[in-house]
Order: C-alpha cells, then sequence, then structure tokens
C-alpha cells in the first residue's frame, strides 16, 4: 500500500518537474531533489545548482559576500528549506526524479531476473565520506573562480560531472549531452568525467538499487539541516526482535536502522529504552524497513507527534502473503 | 582491492586536476592594434554586477585620427521609444540597466568632409528594483540619430548571445535608398576580409564569425570584437559606418557525440568488468 502510493508520488512529481514548466509552472530553482534545469520546459530545479551559480550561490567574491549583496545567496537557500523542512528527505525517496529513473532500472533489472549486488557494511562505510566530499567541493571551485583566477569554466563543477544532466533530458527527447566538449582542456576533461561517471553509474544503477544516491550530495546536504524539520523516524529498541529484515530490504542497505539499540529513558523506570531517531545520512525515507518491520510500532516515521506510517505485524504478513 | 581502486582513481583525477590547474589558459584582451584609424570605434571593457542588482557594462570609444569634434553616444533601451545620451567619465562611458535590457549604442562623430558613424548591440540583464540613472537627450540628438545611416544586425535583440560559427545578417540602413550598394570590410584579429553584399538584396551582408583559437581557451563570457566597416555618399556626405560585433566562443560546436558514447560505453564495460573480475572475492554480499 504505502509502496504503492509512494510510486504514484514519484511518477506525479516525475511528470511535474519536467514537464510542468510547459504549462507555465514555475517552482522556482530551489528543489530539494535532482530535477534537472536542463531539462527543456521543466518546472523547477534542482538548489545545488544555484549553490554553485555566480550571484545567488558561491561563484561570487569575498567582498561581495561579506556584504548586503549576501542576501542574494541566503534567499534561495531560505526558500531551499521552506520546500525541505515540511517533509525532510522524504522528498528523495517520493519525489526525486532522478530516483524514479534508478527505480525504473531496478524493475527491468528484476523483470529480466538478474540477481542485485548488496554492498557490505565496510564498503558502505568508505563510500559514505564521498557525497560530503562533493558537497565541499560544490562551495570551494566556485569560490576559487570568484576569488582566486581558477579557470570560469570550472562554473558549475558538479553539474557537469552529474549524471542526472544527460539521463533526464532524454525524456523530453534531448540527447545532445551525451558528448566530450573538445573546446579545451577542462571542458574536456569535465566532459570526459562526465561521460565515465554516467557509464559507471548506468551500470552500476542496474546492479544495485538507487546506487546514485550513496553518492548524491543532495542527501548530504538535506541531513545537515534535517534537525529543523518536524520529521522524524524512531525506533523503538525496546521492542526490536533484532531479526534484520528492516537491513534487507533497504535499497541502500542502511545496518544503521537493524543496529540502534537505543538509550535507557532516565525518566523512566526499569531498563525501558526511549524511541531513537535513526534517521540516518543515507535514509531516504522509502519506508520500506518500515513495511518490512514483523514488529508493531517497532520503526515509526512521525511529523511532529502525528504518526504517519508505523510498523505492524499484521500489514507485513498482508503484504507478503499477498506476494 | 575496492580501496586501492578508489585510492588509484582518486590519484589520477587529483593528477588530472593539477594538470589543469599548473597549465592555466590564457585570456587576453581584445587587440585594438590592427584597426584602421578611420574609423569611430567602441571598445567594450569590464561589466560589473552592482550590489543593488544593477549591472554597468563600461567602454571606451577611440575616434578616427581626422575628428576632433566631440563624439556624440546616443542609445535606445528595449523598445523604450526615448532616447538617451551617455557621457564620459575620465574618456570611459557607462550604461547601467536594472531589468533585462536589449541596447542598441549609437556613436557618431564628424570632421569637415566626413561623418563617421558606429552601431553596435548589447544585452544586460539588471536585476534590481532600484531605476538605473539615465539621462535622455535633447531633441536635437534625437533628430540627428532618426535620419543617421548605420549598419544594423537583423534580429539582435532575438540572438543576444552571438557565437562563432553562427551565420548573421546585417543591413545597411539609410533614410534613402539612393546609397550606391557597396562592399563591407571587416576587421577581425588585426586582418581584414570583404563581405560582398547578396546578389538579390544588395543592402544585406551575410558574415559567420569563424571559430577562434584565442576564445575557445578563455571563458564562455569572453568576447571578441570583429568590426564591419563600409563607406558610403549620403546626402552629398561621406560616411564611415562601422559596426561593432561581440562574438562568444561556439557552446555546441565543439561538442563530439561519437566520443561522448565510447566514452559512456566505456564507463559501463568498466563498471561491469570490476564487477565480474571480483566475483570470486566478492566485495559485495549476495
Amino acid at each position: 500500500m504505502v509502496e504503492r502510493i509512494r510510486q504514484i508520488c514519484q511518477h506525479l512529481s516525475f511528470i511535474l518537474f519536467l514537464y510542468g514548466g510547459r504549462i507555465g509552472i514555475d517552482l522556482g530553482s530551489s528543489l530539494p531533489c535532482f530535477a534537472c534545469p536542463y531539462v527543456n520546459g521543466c518546472a523547477g530545479h534542482c538548489y545545488l545548482m544555484v549553490l554553485q551559480r555566480s550571484y545567488v550561490g558561491f561563484q561570487t567574491s569575498f567582498e561581495m559576500i561579506f556584504s548586503s549583496a549576501f542576501v542574494n545567496i541566503l534567499w534561495p537557500f531560505v526558500l531551499f528549506l521552506i520546500f525541505f523542512m515540511p517533509i525532510s528527505k522524504i522528498w528523495c525517496a517520493w519525489l526525486c526524479p532522478f530516483c524514479l529513473f534508478q527505480d525504473w532500472i531496478t524493475m527491468i533489472r528484476k523483470k529480466l531476473n538478474v540477481r542485485g549486488i548488496t554492498m557490505t557494511r565496510q564498503t558502505r562505510k568508505k563510500l559514505k565520506s564521498i557525497k560530503y566530499i562533493l558537497l565541499v567541493l560544490m562551495i570551494l571551485i566556485p569560490l576559487s573562480i570568484a576569488n582566486f583566477g581558477l579557470h570560469p569554466d570550472w562554473k558549475l563543477p558538479f553539474c557537469q560531472i552529474c549524471p542526472a544532466r544527460p539521463i533526464l533530458p532524454m525524456f523530453v527527447g534531448d540527447f545532445d549531452k551525451f558528448n566530450i566538449n573538445m573546446t579545451n582542456g577542462v571542458t574536456m576533461g569535465f566532459s570526459i568525467t562526465a561521460m565515465l561517471l554516467t557509464g559507471i553509474f548506468l551500470a552500476g544503477i542496474f546492479f544495485k538499487e538507487r546506487f546514485f544516491c550513496i553518492f548524491c550530495p543532495m542527501l548530504a546536504f538535506m541531513h545537515l539541516f534535517k534537525k529543523l524539520s518536524p520529521v522524524r523516524f524512531e525506533k523503538n529498541a525496546h521492542a526490536c526482535t533484532g531479526c534484520g529484515n528492516c537491513e534487507r530490504m533497504c535499497p541502500v542497505d542502511i545496518p544503521d536502522v537493524h543496529l540502534e539499540k537505543g538509550k535507557k529513558d532516565k525518566s523512566l523506570s526499569g531498563d525501558t529504552l526511549k524511541p531513537f531517531d535513526v534517521l540516518t545520512q543515507d535514509c531516504m525515507g522509502c519506508m520500506a524497513c518500515v513495511e518490512a518491520c514483523p514488529e508493531d510500532n517497532v520503526l515509526t516515521f512521525k511529523w511532529f507527534n502525528f504518526k504517519l506510517f508505523s510498523s505492524s505485524r499484521r500489514y507485513m504478513t498482508e503484504k507478503w502473503s499477498s506476494k | 582491492m575496492l580501496s586501492a581502486l578508489i585510492k588509484h582513481l582518486l590519484l589520477t583525477c587529483l593528477l588530472v586536476l593539477a594538470g589543469l590547474l599548473l597549465n592555466p589558459v590564457v585570456i587576453r584582451a581584445d587587440d585594438l592594434a590592427g584597426y584602421p584609424k578611420e574609423i569611430l570605434h567602441i571598445q567594450f571593457t569590464a561589466m560589473d554586477r552592482l550590489q543593488n542588482g544593477q549591472t554597468v557594462q563600461r567602454f571606451t570609444v577611440h575616434q578616427p585620427r581626422t575628428s576632433t569634434g566631440p563624439v556624440t553616444l546616443l542609445y535606445l533601451e528595449n523598445q523604450d521609444p526615448v532616447i538617451y545620451r551617455a557621457t564620459p567619465v575620465k574618456q570611459c562611458y557607462a550604461i547601467q540597466v536594472h531589468k533585462p535590457s536589449c541596447i542598441r549604442i549609437f556613436a557618431f562623430a564628424q570632421d569637415q568632409q566626413k561623418s563617421y558613424v558606429t552601431c553596435t548591440d548589447l544585452v544586460l540583464f539588471g536585476k534590481s528594483k532600484i531605476p538605473a540613472k539615465r539621462t535622455p537627450a535633447s531633441i536635437s540628438e534625437s533628430v540627428l540619430l532618426r535620419g543617421l545611416p548605420h549598419i544594423a544586425l537583423n534580429n539582435s535583440d532575438r540572438h543576444y548571445w552571438h557565437q562563432t560559427g553562427v551565420p548573421l545578417t546585417f543591413t545597411l540602413v539609410t533614410a534613402s535608398q539612393t546609397v550606391t550598394p557597396t562592399v563591407m570590410k571587416l576587421f577581425k584579429n588585426n586582418n581584414s576580409t570583404t563581405l560582398v553584399p547578396e546578389i538579390a538584396q544588395p543592402y544585406r551582408f551575410l558574415y559567420t564569425p569563424p571559430h577562434d583559437k584565442r576564445l575557445k581557451q578563455s571563458s564562455l563570457t569572453t568576447t571578441r570584437q570583429d568590426l564591419l566597416f563600409t563607406q558610403v555618399d549620403h546626402d552629398g556626405k561621406q560616411y564611415h559606418l562601422a559596426y561593432v560585433l561581440r562574438v562568444h566562443r561556439s557552446r555546441h560546436a565543439h561538442d563530439n557525440h561519437k566520443a561522448g558514447a565510447v566514452t559512456l560505453a566505456a564507463g559501463s564495460i568498466l563498471f561491469i568488468g570490476i564487477l565480474l573480475n571480483k566475483r570470486k572475492k566478492p566485495w559485495w554480499k549476495e
């Protein structure tokens, strides 16, 4: 049921973000998801592009940044927070067009009966930091262009290598982004990197569900502000039997939900454990783990104190018996 | 094994980046040395965005050697019927806008025998609620502009980003059609070539700005100033007409789609290769 609703939301948002501009919808340039501005007729686009741009982002001189003009950088960020805060990282698995594209590839793999891969915890741990490195470079490189004379063709460094840039425009009939730009060394370096990464990610997505999300800097950026959102993902460790379904069902193999033991609640007597927030840095809020949890109220998605979705034995039994 | 691969890839990337950084491309200013001295020439310099969101384009006007009188610099903004005048501060002119604007600039000077008219178009993107300061031209200046022969770029308001490799059409605009059709000279990177008018339309000239190594090496916003020049006799007076065309490097002319497809395939094969090669000692669990 929840999975079905999520898929409907994903498809509707895909149509809205990629084609909405053609009927005059303009959601601005501060969306917390991979709605790519390189798609002709898109309804709005990813905040990461604004973050790297001149004047409204970090490709701005220090003189401008430390002046009243800073409001130009702050304003898109405020809009980003306005979009982000109500639903937090639920944007990723429920509304991101690139996430849906990855889900389509996974669906094809499953139809072809090709077995996917699951990463070990060690591998996951090693890859975790890459998205933060990308995020830092996304700020440092534009700053270097504006202040330290780095060649201007380094502009929008992440957009230039982002696999969504060539892939998403395909859905409006634009295949032109698959190319090597031979203009000069910098453009050539970026476009070769972009094409290689796109190839790697296309193959990676086929074998590993949501492979790109492991490296997504938007996820890292959103995680920095997750406490500002009323969305909570809590685990009641006291009632957890440790079956490990949550880790097995997680499309990005997050072990933290399974491993979280919780902390003792000092306000309560005995060994009572207080619910613990398990919305970890890689969690996209797809709720696959909640659906797979066989215990009542062990995993709960909350919006303030209102329960959005909670694990239940009955739900899990019905879901799997129908399959 | 995976960590070694990642380390190797990171090291390669770092070396490539270091190579690019240590071998910076050169951005040179436009060179005026080769232009003929009998042309009134506009030389664009910096474009700045002010803290209040207004945009300023600065430029200088180089007078012909024989002209000693003052240069009149007038401009039209968007479809606005009002004509504005720009006045120099220390020989530097500035046009300031607070909203996206298509601007057509006319520079006019004369001596006893000849008149010099140079025209150019530019698009500036201002973003401010504070209106930019502009000085309306006097009535006599407005009348002067209306009858002035000049070279115009067709549909200049529709193509604000002129690129090398894209054909452009220029028209010789005069109040009367009695002007003898002439050839137009083109000055580019200190070289001059001749443009011949179209046979069916003797006042129209087609020009495709060629690609340029210097532009390719610099940024997308760097421009080259090509100068189109012609002489006409009009109302018993000789006019030296010029048009300053600013062209950027081409955005897409150097895209190689075949190489892109091959690199894409190489990326996929690389990933699948690693996956298959490590099957015996997997870095993932099944």
